[in-house]
Order: C-alpha cells, then sequence, then structure tokens
C-alpha cells in the first residue's frame, strides 16, 4: 500500500489523516487519503484533503492570453471557475491570475508540461507559482456546507446566493482563503484553498464547524463519488 | 405543587405537565415541569420573593416575567446575573438569591434602609474620600456590598462561537406586527428572517387576553404562525434575541451560546413595548408586577399568580388582565383606573362581572413583609398628588398597567432617534437610518386593524425596498387615535416617609431624581451619570421614561425637550463568551515541524509561525543550546528557516524594481550571486533585510524576516502599482520550506547526496545562489553566512519539505549534523555580529545608527528612504549600535534591554547580549551616544537587581573578523 512517507512530496495533514485511520491511494508522485476512518458511508457533511492532488498558478497581466493559448478554458471573469475538459478546473481570481486545480484522477501531465515549457524569455508577462505548496486543498461535500461556511466565514455561500463556479477570495477562520462552488451532479461541493503552512490549524476549524452536521473528515473517493462518473468539477 | 398551577388547554402553553423537575433555590427542594423557568416555579410554590433590592436590601419579586427587570437576577451554579424569569429549571438545577447578609428572609443588610436618610442621590460622589486616606477602610466593605452574584475564577469553560446569517428581510420580534410584515415581506419575494427571542411565536398573542378575547387571540396566534411557517421564503428563528442594530443592517442576535451576526438589505423592528411602572409608595414588594407578567405566569407556565389581586391601571390592558384572573378563579379585590372616567368594552365587561372598580383613583401605599398583603388606594387630586385616605384592600398581588414605552432601543442603536409624543404619551422614532423600518406598538399602533395594516404594508415595501436597491418610499406611519389611551401622562405620585420607586434596580426614588435636579444636574444625561438612573441591569427599560417625566416636572420644559439618554448595546446582557466566540487564532507549521517535535523541541512563537527554540528538555535547555553552538562550530548543524519570507520578483524591471526598493545596487548583480538587502522606510527607518538572490536575468528571489515579510511584500505591491514597472510581485514564503545547513562538514555532507549542483568551492563560492536538484528535490541554495560558518541555505517546495530535512539529517548523521533552534543561531550570529532587525533595530533606527552605511548605495538616484537617509547622515547620528564585551566568567550577565547608565542618566541600551559558548565570554549589541562608541571605551549596564555591570566597546563580530569561515 502506498504511504505518504515513500513520496517526496507529502500532505501536510499526513499525521493528522493517519490518526484517523487513512487508507491512501497512489498518485503520480505522491499519496492521497482516499478513505478515512472505517465507516465507508459518506456523512451529511465530507471534508477530504485535496492537497496531495496537481494544481499550478500563473500570475502577471499576461496570464489569461498566455493561458488561452495553452488551451486553458478560461476568460477575464475575476471569481470565476471554470471546468475543464480533462475534469480540471480553472480559477480566475484576477484579471491577471489563475489557478489550475488538477482532475481528481491526480493526473499532473498536463500541470507538469505548463511549468515545464515556461520561459521567462518567452515574455508572455505571466509567471507560474507553486500552488501546490503554498495553498492546501479541501473539498467540502454535502447540502449542509453554507451552513457550516456561515461559522468561520463572512461570505453568504448559500447556494441560491453563491452559483455554481462562483469564487469568493476572502477570510475564513481568520485566515485568508479561496473558496470555489463547483457542484457534482448529486451534491454541492465547494473546493476550499488555504495557506499551506496553516493546514492543520484550517482542517481543525473546518472539522469543528462541521461537527453539529455531522461532518467528518473524509477520504478523495467520497469526493469522486460525488462527481459520480464525471472526472473532476 | 398543583396548589398554584392552573389547569386547562389555555394555560402553561411553554410546559409539559408530563414532565416533572426537581431543582433547589437557597438549598431548598422545588418542584417544576420541563418548560418552566425558574421564577414560575418559585411563583408556583409560594416563593414570591427572589432577591434583594441593591442599596436598601428590600424584598423584591416577580416584575415583568420577561427577563427586563433586575428584580429576578440570581446565581446558578458559577454563573451570576442569572434572570430567574428567562432561565429554563433543568433537574438538579441550584439556584442561589443574591445580594444579602444571614438569609434571603432575614437580610442584615436590610438595616441600610433604615440609613437611607444618609445615603443621598450622588452620595458615592461626596464621601468616602475624606479625609485623605480614608477610602482604605470604606473600600474593603464597600466591594463586599457592590455587584450581584459572585464571579467564579475557576468557572467551567464553555463552548461558545458565531455565526452569520444573511437575509434580504430581518424581521426582530415575532408578536402580531413582526408576523404580519415577516408573511408580507416573503410573500413580496424577499429572503426573509423572522427572529424572536421567546421559544414560541406570537409575542402577545401568548399571554394577552386581546381585543376580542382569549379564544380569538389563541385562534389568531395559530392561524398567523401556521401561515409564517408554511410562507416560502421565510425562515423562523425562536429563542434567539437580537441585542444590537448596527450600521448598514448588522444585527447581533444570541441563540443559546452562538452569536449571529445577520447581515440583511432591510430591517423590521417590530420589538413591541416595554411595561412602565407606577411610581407610589412602596410600590415594590413581592407580589406587585406588572400586568402582562401575571398574564404570562398563567398563560405560559399554569401558574396562578396569587389568590386576591388589586389592579391598577389606566388603560384596557389592566381591564384585560383583571378578566384574565377571574378567568382562572383569583379573586381580583379592587380596579383602580387613573382615569377619572373609565370607558371601553374591557371597563364594561369588568364591571358586569362584578368588580369594584375606583377612578380617578391609584395606589398610595402597599403593606407586606415577604409578600404583598394589603394595598392602599388613595383619589388622585393633581398631577402627581393623592388624597391622604386610603382605603386599605387586602391582597397577595397587585397588576400595574398604566402606560408603555415602545422598543425602540434597536432603532436608536441603528441611528434613529426617540422622540416623544404628547399626544400618546410615548416615544416615538425618529430620522430611521435608511434600511430599517419600525412597525406595531414599537410605532405606536395598539388596535388590531392598525397592526395588521401597517405591519403588511411594511413588510411588503421593505421586500421591495430590498430586491429593488432600496429605491422604495418608506411607509408612513400610521395613526391610531387607540393608542393615546395607553399610556397615563404622569403616573407617579410620591408619598411622603415611603419609599417610592422610580428605578428599582438602583432604588432610586422621586425625591432622588428631584434632588438631582437641585443640584444643577438637570440635563437628563447630567442625570442619569449623578443619579445612576438606568445604570443597572435592565437599563433603564421601567426607569427612564419616569426619570424623564420627574425632570421635565421639575424643570417645567416638555419631555420633548428633555430627550431621552442614549441607548446603547447590548440591549440584553451578552456575556464575553458570546464576544469572544470560538477562539480563531491560525498557526502555521512549517513542512518539518514534527520532525522538531519528534526531536522534543521546545517550540517558540515567531509570528503566526512555531519554530524550534533548541533540541532537547527543558531541564537542560543550557547545555542543549551550547551543544547546539558547538556542533554548528565544529561539525555541522542545520536549522529550519522555513519561516523566513520569500519573495519572487519576475519581469524585464525586476532588477530596476529591487533596487528602489532595496538600499544597496543591484542593477549589475550578476546572475547566480546573492546580495545583502537592507529595507527602509520612506523616513529612512529600517524596516527589514533579507539576501536577494539573482536566478535570472529577470527573477530575484528575496527573502525576508520572518515577522516583517507581509509589510515587504505589501510595501512591494504598494509601490510597484505607483511605479508602474513590468514587473510581477509573488509573496511566495508557504510555497517553499528551507532549511540552514551551516558548519565547516556541511560541504562535505551535502556532496554525499545525489545532485546536479557542482558544490565545489570554486565552483559554488560564498554568496552564489544555484538551482538544481538534490536527492531529487528541487531546490534553490543560497551560499550565506549568517552564523559565520560555511553554509547553504536550501530552499525547497514545502510539500517536500520534510523530506529535505529527512535526507540531509541522514547524510549528516556519520558526519556529527545535529539540528539547532533559534537560541543557538542567536548565539551564533551575535558572535558574527549580525544584527536582527526588530531587535537590534527599533522604530526609529536609521542605518547610520545601526553601522549599516556600507549597505546603501551612495551611488544610487533613488531607494526608497533614500533622501531622508541623505539627511540624517548630513546631520549626524545621536547613538551607535556597537559591540561589547564583559570580561569576568562570574560576572552578571545583563538581559535585553537593560540600560547603560552614565553619570546615573539612561545613556543607551542593550539590543542582545549572550554568554557566548565558542569565545568564552559575554558579547553583545548595545546603542551608546557617539562618544562612548569607539572600540576601548568603557561603560556601565544596570542589571537585574540593579547590579551595575563594567562593559567595555570593542569591534563587531566577535567571531572570525576575517571571515575566513564563512567563505571556506
Amino acid at each position: 500500500m502506498s504511504t505518504p512517507l515513500s513520496h517526496l512530496v507529502r500532505t501536510p495533514l499526513r499525521r493528522l489523516l493517519e490518526a484517523e485511520g487513512a487508507h491512501w491511494a497512489e498518485l503520480r508522485d505522491a499519496a492521497v487519503a482516499d478513505r478515512v476512518g472505517q465507516s465507508g458511508d459518506a456523512p451529511a457533511l465530507g471534508i477530504a484533503d485535496l492537497s496531495p492532488l496537481p494544481r499550478l498558478g500563473f500570475k502577471g497581466r499576461g496570464t489569461i492570453d498566455a493561458m488561452k493559448k495553452r488551451g486553458v478554458v478560461v476568460e477575464a471573469e475575476p471569481n470565476r471557475a471554470f471546468r475543464q475538459p480533462d475534469g480540471g478546473l480553472v480559477l480566475c481570481l484576477a484579471p491577471g491570475e489563475v489557478i489550475l486545480l488538477g482532475p481528481l484522477d491526480g493526473d499532473g501531465s498536463r500541470l507538469d508540461a505548463m511549468l515545464g515549457d515556461w520561459k521567462l524569455e518567452d515574455e508572455e508577462r505571466t509567471y507560474p507559482l507553486l500552488r501546490r505548496d503554498s495553498h492546501a486543498w479541501f473539498a467540502v461535500v454535502g447540502y449542509k456546507a453554507p451552513e457550516m461556511f456561515s461559522k468561520i466565514c463572512a461570505v453568504d455561500l448559500r447556494r441560491d446566493k453563491f452559483p455554481d463556479l462562483a469564487i469568493a477570495q476572502t477570510s475564513v477562520a481568520k485566515m485568508s482563503a479561496i473558496i470555489v462552488r463547483a457542484d457534482s451532479v448529486r451534491l454541492p461541493v465547494y473546493h476550499v484553498l488555504a495557506d499551506s503552512a496553516a493546514a492543520l490549524y484550517f482542517c481543525s476549524c473546518l472539522t469543528d464547524a462541521a461537527q453539529e452536521f455531522g461532518g467528518r473528515l473524509v477520504g478523495l473517493h467520497v469526493v469522486k463519488s460525488a462527481y459520480a462518473d464525471a472526472n473532476g468539477p | 405543587m398543583t396548589a398554584a398551577r392552573l389547569s386547562g388547554p389555555d394555560y402553561g402553553l411553554f410546559i409539559d405537565r408530563t414532565k416533572p423537575l426537581t431543582f433547589t433555590f437557597n438549598g431548598r427542594l422545588f418542584n417544576a415541569f420541563a418548560g418552566d423557568v425558574v421564577a414560575s416555579a418559585l411563583h408556583a410554590e409560594g416563593q414570591a420573593m427572589l432577591s434583594r433590592s441593591f442599596k436598601y436590601h428590600r424584598p423584591r419579586g416577580v416584575l415583568t416575567m420577561a427577563g427586563h427587570d433586575a428584580n429576578c437576577i440570581v446565581q446558578v451554579a458559577d454563573e451570576p446575573n442569572v434572570r430567574a424569569d428567562r432561565y429554563p429549571v433543568t433537574q438538579g438545577l441550584a439556584v442561589q438569591p443574591v445580594n444579602y447578609l444571614g438569609t434571603l428572609d432575614h437580610d442584615l443588610y436590610a438595616v441600610l434602609g433604615y440609613l437611607s436618610r444618609f445615603l443621598p442621590v450622588g452620595f458615592y460622589y461626596k464621601t468616602f474620600f475624606r479625609p485623605a486616606g480614608s477610602w482604605k477602610f470604606f473600600e474593603k466593605p464597600i466591594r463586599q456590598l457592590a455587584g450581584l452574584g459572585h464571579l467564579e475564577p475557576k468557572a467551567q469553560h464553555r463552548y461558545y462561537d458565531k455565526a452569520y446569517l444573511f437575509a434580504d428581510v430581518l424581521v426582530i420580534g415575532g408578536g402580531p406586527a413582526g408576523l404580519e410584515a415577516a408573511i408580507a415581506a416573503a410573500e413580496g419575494g424577499a429572503d426573509t428572517l423572522l427572529v424572536d427571542e421567546w421559544p414560541e411565536l406570537g409575542g402577545s398573542m401568548l399571554f394577552a387576553r386581546g381585543e376580542r378575547g382569549r379564544t380569538e387571540t389563541n385562534a389568531r396566534r395559530a392561524a398567523l404562525v401556521a401561515k409564517a411557517r408554511s410562507t416560502p421564503g421565510l425562515k423562523i428563528m425562536t429563542g434567539t434575541t437580537v441585542s444590537g442594530l448596527f450600521s448598514d443592517n448588522w444585527a447581533a442576535a444570541i441563540s443559546g451560546n452562538r452569536l449571529y451576526k445577520i447581515r440583511s438589505k432591510h430591517t423590521i423592528l417590530a420589538t413591541g413595548a416595554f411595561d412602565q411602572p407606577l411610581v407610589a409608595p412602596d410600590n415594590d414588594r413581592p407580589g406587585i408586577m406588572f400586568a402582562d407578567a401575571a398574564q404570562r405566569l398563567m398563560r405560559l407556565y399554569g401558574v396562578k399568580p396569587g389568590s386576591r389581586a388589586v389592579v391598577v391601571t389606566s388603560n384596557r390592558f389592566g381591564y384585560e388582565a383583571a378578566l384574565d384572573l377571574l378567568d382562572a378563579g383569583v379573586e381580583v379585590a379592587a380596579i383602580a383606573d387613573l382615569n377619572p372616567t373609565p370607558t371601553g368594552a374591557a371597563v364594561e365587561a369588568a364591571r358586569t362581572r362584578g368588580v369594584r372598580i375606583f377612578s380617578g383613583t391609584t395606589l398610595a401605599g402597599s403593606r407586606g413583609k415577604k409578600r404583598l398583603e394589603s394595598a392602599g388606594l388613595a383619589r388622585i387630586v393633581d398631577k402627581g398628588k393623592t388624597a391622604s385616605a386610603f382605603d386599605w384592600i387586602s391582597c397577595d398581588m397587585m397588576l400595574m398597567s398604566v402606560g408603555y414605552q415602545p422598543a425602540l432601543n434597536l432603532a436608536c442603536h441603528a441611528g434613529a432617534k426617540a422622540v416623544y409624543d404628547e399626544t400618546i404619551a410615548m416615544h416615538r422614532a425618529a430620522d430611521l437610518p435608511a434600511g430599517v423600518s419600525v412597525t406595531g406598538s414599537a410605532n405606536g399602533l395598539w388596535t388590531e386593524a392598525a397592526v395588521v395594516d401597517d405591519a403588511r404594508r411594511t413588510g411588503a415595501l421593505a421586500a421591495a425596498a430590498a430586491l429593488n436597491g432600496g429605491a422604495v418610499d418608506r411607509p408612513q406611519s400610521m395613526a391610531d387615535p387607540e393608542a393615546a389611551k395607553i399610556s397615563h401622562p404622569y403616573p407617579i405620585f410620591p408619598g411622603s416617609g415611603k419609599k417610592d420607586f422610580v428605578d428599582l434596580d438602583e432604588d432610586l426614588q422621586t425625591k432622588d431624581i428631584v434632588n438631582t435636579v437641585k443640584d444643577g444636574y438637570d440635563d437628563i444625561q447630567l442625570v442619569k451619570r449623578y443619579s445612576t438612573a438606568g445604570f443597572g441591569p435592565s437599563q433603564g427599560r421601567q426607569a427612564n421614561l419616569a426619570t424623564i417625566r420627574i425632570v421635565a416636572h421639575e424643570t417645567g420644559h416638555s419631555l420633548a425637550a428633555i430627550g431621552t439618554t442614549t441607548y446603547r448595546p447590548p440591549l440584553v446582557p451578552e456575556k464575553f463568551a458570546h464576544m469572544a466566540g470560538r477562539a480563531f487564532e491560525p498557526t502555521r507549521l512549517s513542512a518539518m515541524h514534527h520532525r522538531h517535535i519528534e526531536l522534543e523541541a521546545p517550540m517558540m512563537v515567531a509570528g503566526l509561525w512555531l519554530r524550534p527554540a533548541y533540541y532537547g528538555k527543558p531541564t537542560g535547555s543550557r547545555q542543549a543550546i551550547e551543544a547546539e553552538v558547538r556542533a554548528v562550530r565544529e561539525n555541522a548543524g542545520m536549522i529550519d528557516v522555513s519561516t523566513l519570507g520569500g519573495l519572487d520578483i519576475r519581469g524585464p524591471d525586476a532588477a530596476r524594481f529591487i533596487d528602489r526598493m532595496y538600499t544597496w545596487a543591484y542593477e549589475k548583480q550578476p546572475v547566480g550571486r546573492a546580495r545583502y538587502t537592507l529595507m527602509t522606510d520612506q523616513t529612512g527607518v529600517i524596516i527589514d533585510d533579507g539576501i536577494a538572490a539573482r536566478l535570472h536575468d529577470r527573477h530575484y528571489y528575496v527573502t525576508a524576516t520572518t515577522s516583517a515579510v507581509d509589510q515587504v511584500y505589501r510595501a512591494m505591491t504598494w509601490f510597484n502599482a505607483q511605479w508602474k514597472m513590468d514587473v510581477d510581485v509573488a509573496n511566495v514564503t508557504a510555497a517553499y520550506a528551507g532549511v540552514n545547513l551551516a558548519g565547516p562538514k556541511s560541504r562535505e555532507i551535502i556532496m554525499k547526496l545525489a545532485s546536479d549542483i557542482d558544490f565545489s568551492k570554486e565552483a559554488f563560492p560564498y554568496m552564489a545562489v544555484k538551482t538544481g536538484r538534490i536527492a531529487g528535490i528541487p531546490v534553490r541554495i543560497l551560499r550565506v553566512g549568517f552564523v559565520g560558518e560555511l553554509g547553504y541555505e536550501i530552499h525547497c517546495p514545502s510539500s517536500m519539505g520534510e523530506a529535505l530535512w529527512d535526507v540531509i539529517m541522514e547524510a549528516g548523521k556519520p558526519l556529527g549534523l545535529k539540528p539547532f533552534g533559534v537560541e543557538a543561531q542567536r548565539i551564533l550570529r551575535l558572535e558574527k555580529g549580525h544584527i536582527i532587525i526588530g531587535q537590534d533595530t527599533d522604530g526609529l533606527t536609521h542605518p547610520g545608527e545601526a553601522g549599516m552605511e556600507w549597505a546603501l548605495g551612495k551611488k544610487k538616484d533613488f531607494y526608497v528612504g533614500k533622501r531622508a537617509i541623505d539627511m540624517q547622515m548630513a546631520k549626524g547620528v545621536a547613538r551607535k549600535l556597537v559591540g561589547f564585551e564583559i570580561a569576568g566568567k562570574d560576572t552578571a550577565v545583563p538581559k535585553e534591554c537593560h540600560l547603560v547608565i552614565r553619570n546615573g542618566d539612561i545613556a543607551g541600551r542593550v539590543t542582545s547580549v549572550a554568554r557566548s559558548p565558542t569565545l568564552g565570554k559575554t558579547v553583545g549589541l548595545a546603542y551608546l551616544p557617539p562618544d562612548l562608541a569607539e572600540t576601548g571605551k568603557q561603560f556601565q549596564i544596570r542589571a537585574d537587581g540593579g547590579a551595575m555591570v563594567d562593559a567595555t566597546v570593542v569591534p563587531a563580530p566577535f567571531y572570525d573578523p576575517d571571515n575566513k569561515r564563512q567563505e571556506l
């Protein structure tokens, strides 16, 4: 069985997930908690650590054009997300900044290639950012998610006010965070990106807020199941 | 216990008679039902006295049964200031009365009532401080007398939190007006939230008889509540009290242990009105309560409030309460009506049932010890005056209903004014801010038809306003002719020789307010502060209007001219725990954090980060730190520097940008080289330092100090926005983990790891920078020497930080590699004479003072702070940061911030100091006047306990001044 220690890339929540009884699944260069705990049932509210999955950022005034040139589906519409053909998601944070979330199957080849091919000399005025390292990635799955967020975030995330693919760059539990709603076929899903160095603290806030709704940590498979046949958000 | 309970479906709406409970009050066992509050259960069992008054320790009992008064304050376990008339009974609850000496029945402090003539209004402003020094004798007994209840320092911690709520329209108050308004708002398409403080919706319909009788009122309530619950878009929260309304419709609401922060586009206040007391001699005995309170006892809790009642009233509500009492089998001995000619349906109904009605009559006295035994009624002969002849009527309860005061507190929090309206003898809201409406009795409407019409219109308009961005006219206030019949304009009848209470919280009498005015405090704000009227827990709900009336009467001004005191939040008591909520204290951990924990490192706070202080048990900290220092000097050590700030500066103007941001010169810095950076603000004050590593012609990787990186990033983006340079600034602190591998064996260690980097001295000299991989991990390596040894600062993506730590520790184990913490690093860098920004500098330090002239690009035209620094350098410095040493092993070691003393005056201060394990002596840095700062000069430091320590100025660095070791 794959474990995080067999890889150089490790989630900041490794020890917490191990303590919660995580079963790890192998990705290309890391292990991701696929199941957490003994119960196979998805709770009313699930919080999954997707930090080991690939993601990459680009910033700079030429970013949107540079992304389009690379076949990324994106428009210069700040605070809107765009679904990608490979199941990934692209978050437009500003006219000159995007974050690309890889698909849930962990295939990072596309993002690796984008990073590998990028050169300063190309003068595209777009600059890569290691978002897999700077930001932990959580998925919050379930209808109670907006109510849970209302305990730690001042933005109105109710489903009729915060539509699918909307983004909030805001403060969550006194930390900067990016929240994007990308519903699955079956359930509302909110993806949250927050400072990787504070991932443990952030996770404790999420699980604490989720407790009254029967929420708990879950594995990647719960998120994948929510997205049913699709490969991602 | 059933003797005082009423049976039947009309009584006990909140209680479950199938669930009996027991609890204790004052150590005595009492029975209750689930749903009872402490006061209802006590009253049901004949315990009319709940507390002792604040100043004179008079017996007090139920007054409002709504949590609006201080009579019901009790202590429950470790929680003081519990309102017994709102606090639910649970099995085994232990309730204690407060504010007495001896027993509640025989309170020895009650003697203070006989001393009242020595305690005139404002006495505490005039006494206890003369003669000088006398306060210490008064303080202890006064502290013992002051306060209600006991604050338990060891109180159990409980979980409190906060949550946000959102709505287009927020309706506060679930009475008839609130329900109608909320339904109308939701029907208008607005996402509506209705909040009510009681467990059930209905407001006055829960307990009051109503214009058309109890049966009709019940049916109306049921229909309205059912409709509200089935109206789409209407969310209902009961048991939730809005305690403050702030700008932009920000409402604070308390529900249990949670504080809700509610944001709405429009707020409708259907907050009702507060009962106002009759001010008359001995108007405070247990058994004297508002008519509404008696009705609440009966309807909500099934408690028979007494057996024989006198009702004093000036409106239909008093009569309706009397009819309710009759229905409940309580004898109504008399109704005293303040009006000279009582009229109306309720009056006729009471007459029909044979109740004696005294017109133009009021309470003029009462008798009874622990509870009311008789009420004295007298004819009103003039404004505020009664005839001397009394009719004494035996009774165990007296109900008051002589007027109301609209609950405009929340409206005033939001910016409205409460303006007195003589026509209804009540206040109205004026100058309501946009997005706030008032309806129902809070808006001066008292008849069903007027309330329904106004509330529906208000709800519909609020919905339209919320949905159309507030572009709808505010609803006009309706007129309600019946409103003029509710409040008596002056229900104040002082009596000589007896205490007539205006403010029951503070035991203030009419004469106290009169004397306040006589003392010259005739402005209502000063009246409040001098007399303390309205200062108590009820915050003037029952005292303010009477106080204003007395002041108006005494000064001859109108009530409108007197104005009101300021309504301030919170409307109801909020606990600090509500305001604090769940603590959110973000903590940042490096990727290697758990490795430090595994090595038993005590962690220390550095900004939001935790950093290892040293490795080992606290009992051996000194030895551990010294061993870490030795390892670095003799073999190798590794410190986690992930907390260092990191910034990627990329773009065609990167070099020019760095050159303007930092004091030194960078445009000609070769690619692959690192250079020290010093940042100053526009006044020339040092704010940060670090290293600029040129990774590419157009790419700098800049490090910043742990605590200042956010400030640096902010400054860079701010200046970049102004300068409009072709450069991108990114804060990559969290993206990179890092270690500093330092010591004579560090090269040997790093060369053991598979890498595409040539680590030879020639290929990778001091201050060089390289990128590549070690052990498969992508790295940026800076050859810098903060600790003064051959060293490599290795930065890698933070997701691989733990792996980086592991591979280096493994490689270094045979060569004596030890991890070292912040404490050892502080000593190492001090031996090398390197300053720490923020420790060796302060908020005014400029480079000349800190000996950093060498880091200034003197030929540069511009950098942030240059103009100020040039001026300061031309002017000369008033202090210099210099190195010093202290001879002798046994000499006391001063501490940071100890003062340099010359001729008894402060001449400077120590910024860094440590006993150097390497040098075997104490070395440090200190600010000294320029004339003392020359090498060889001696000065004195005042250490702990005032010991004067001799120190000598010496050149820094103290260790390896020729830099041979770091350039190995």
